[in-house]
């Protein structure tokens, strides 16, 4: 018994433990992940329902305090959804038929601020809090059969808010990690059938200490 | 001007990745078959009334309009055109004539091909329709006839390959002192001229034109 209690005060006093051996303050990193996300709401309903797999996610941060970072978040995330042949009316004489392709590329490039409670300690598992806020280009195209509606990219507000966890590989180093989160993404899109593209997203990668 | 590069690298760096990344988009066109790239469009006049035509007739062969070019041909791959459009007016009830029978209808088929890269616009197709069917052919050479197609048809645009199905509106050709285009079915797309599937591409274009029907 004695000896599992000294293994858990091990554990706790690495989780819990407060030491500020390497803050981040001024600390610049690049953070690059692979990002799964799922259409919500009408984007879900009216546009695409499949989730995608396709997309990266990332920023570059420069830690103003241990707390607290803000930078530069970026990423792309491509939706695509084919539906089989069905018969549409373009106007009340005129009908079209064709397989219907829904593809959206969504990048945001936002202004992001980072809460992280324990960095700079030894902390095994140190969770983080972000929101943002910017741009995201949105890049819609529906096709019937081959042909392209070629829309051209619009900007829209976006805005998103995440959270997760980073695991640092060196517990003195918190400055280099995994990081596995889950956000939240609100693109303001102001169609009839969408207001917005909002989806729900998780991803997974690596922390970089850039200088 | 290094000290510059220095200070904006963190922000050239994120917009590099971006345009890097956007290159992982999924091809659309790519994930299509032959078939699925296909539209099918159909277009009529709103004032027709399909039901008070009875008989039909189909042009002897079909124009092709290449690259500017236009000549008339009947190919087995055209022939297979025919031979559909014929068997889907029959299953709506309209019964096949001769032309010198004085049809209700007169159909004629187009074969559009453009190689070239730019596209051309489907209204051009319109505009120039006399010279690729003389009105004499169905009879209305004499006296000034002229086509009439509905202002609300649209105008698509062909960057490859195309067949124009049109329905020619006989019986009132000499009331109207025109010969008005009632109905006209487009397909664009890869693959269409293609015997095989003949049938199955214009079986479409009557699917989504219930209206058609002679009783």
């Amino acid at each position: 018994m004695k000896k599992y209690s000294f293994i858990a005060l091990i554990l706790a006093s690495l989780l819990f433990s407060s030491s500020s051996l390497f803050a981040q303050k001024g600390v610049a990193k690049l953070n690059l992940e692979w990002n799964a996300g799922l259409p919500l709401g009408n984007f879900k309903n009216n546009y695409i329902s499949n989730g995608s797999l396709r997309g990266f996610t990332g920023d570059v941060t420069v830690g103003l305090n241990n707390q607290w970072a803000l930078g530069l978040g970026f990423g792309t995330q491509d939706f695509y959804q084919k539906y089989p042949m069905a018969t549409y009316d373009l106007a009340p004489n005129q009908q079209v038929s064709a397989v219907v392709t829904n593809s959206i590329q969504i990048m945001p490039l936002l202004f992001k601020a980072m809460y992280t409670p324990f960095q700079g300690s030894t902390h095994l598992i140190q969770p983080y809090a972000t929101i943002g806020a910017g741009i995201a280009f949105v890049n819609y195209n529906q096709y019937l059969g081959e042909f392209s509606s070629n829309n051209t990219p619009k900007g829209h507000f976006s805005a998103m808010a995440d959270g997760g966890i980073m695991i640092p590989f060196n517990k003195y180093n918190s400055n280099t990690a995994f990081q596995l989160g889950a956000s939240f993404q609100y693109v303001h899109f102001n169609q009839p059938d969408a207001m917005a593209l909002n989806t729900a997203n998780i991803h997974a990668g690596f922390i970089f200490r850039l200088r | 001007m290094k000290s510059f590069l220095q200070k904006i690298k963190w922000f050239v760096l994120p917009i590099f990745v971006l345009v890097s990344l956007q290159s992982c988009t999924k091809n659309v066109v790519n994930n299509l078959s032959t078939d699925e790239t296909r539209m099918y469009v159909t277009q009529f006049d709103s004032t027709a009334q399909f039901n008070r035509y009875k008989t039909f007739s189909i042009s002897d062969s079909i124009t092709v309009i290449d690259n500017g070019q236009y000549y008339k041909t009947l190919t087995q791959t055209s022939q297979a055109f025919k031979d559909a459009i014929v068997k889907y007016m029959q299953q709506r009830g309209y019964t096949l004539v001769n032309k010198s029978s004085s049809p209700d209808l007169g159909i004629d088929v187009s074969f559009i091909n453009n190689s070239s890269t730019s596209v051309i616009d489907y209204s051009s197709y319109w505009d120039y329709y006399g010279g690729y069917w003389d009105p004499s052919y169905w009879g209305y050479g004499y006296g000034g006839y002229g086509y009439y197609y509905p202002d609300s048809y649209g105008y698509y645009q062909i960057n490859q390959q195309a067949l124009s199905i049109d329905m020619l509106d006989l019986k009132n050709a000499a009331a109207n002192n025109q010969i008005k285009i009632i109905w006209n079915g487009l397909i664009k797309g890869e693959g269409i001229d293609d015997a095989t599937t003949a049938d199955s591409q214009i079986s479409t274009l009557f699917t989504q034109s219930p209206y058609l029907k002679a009783q």
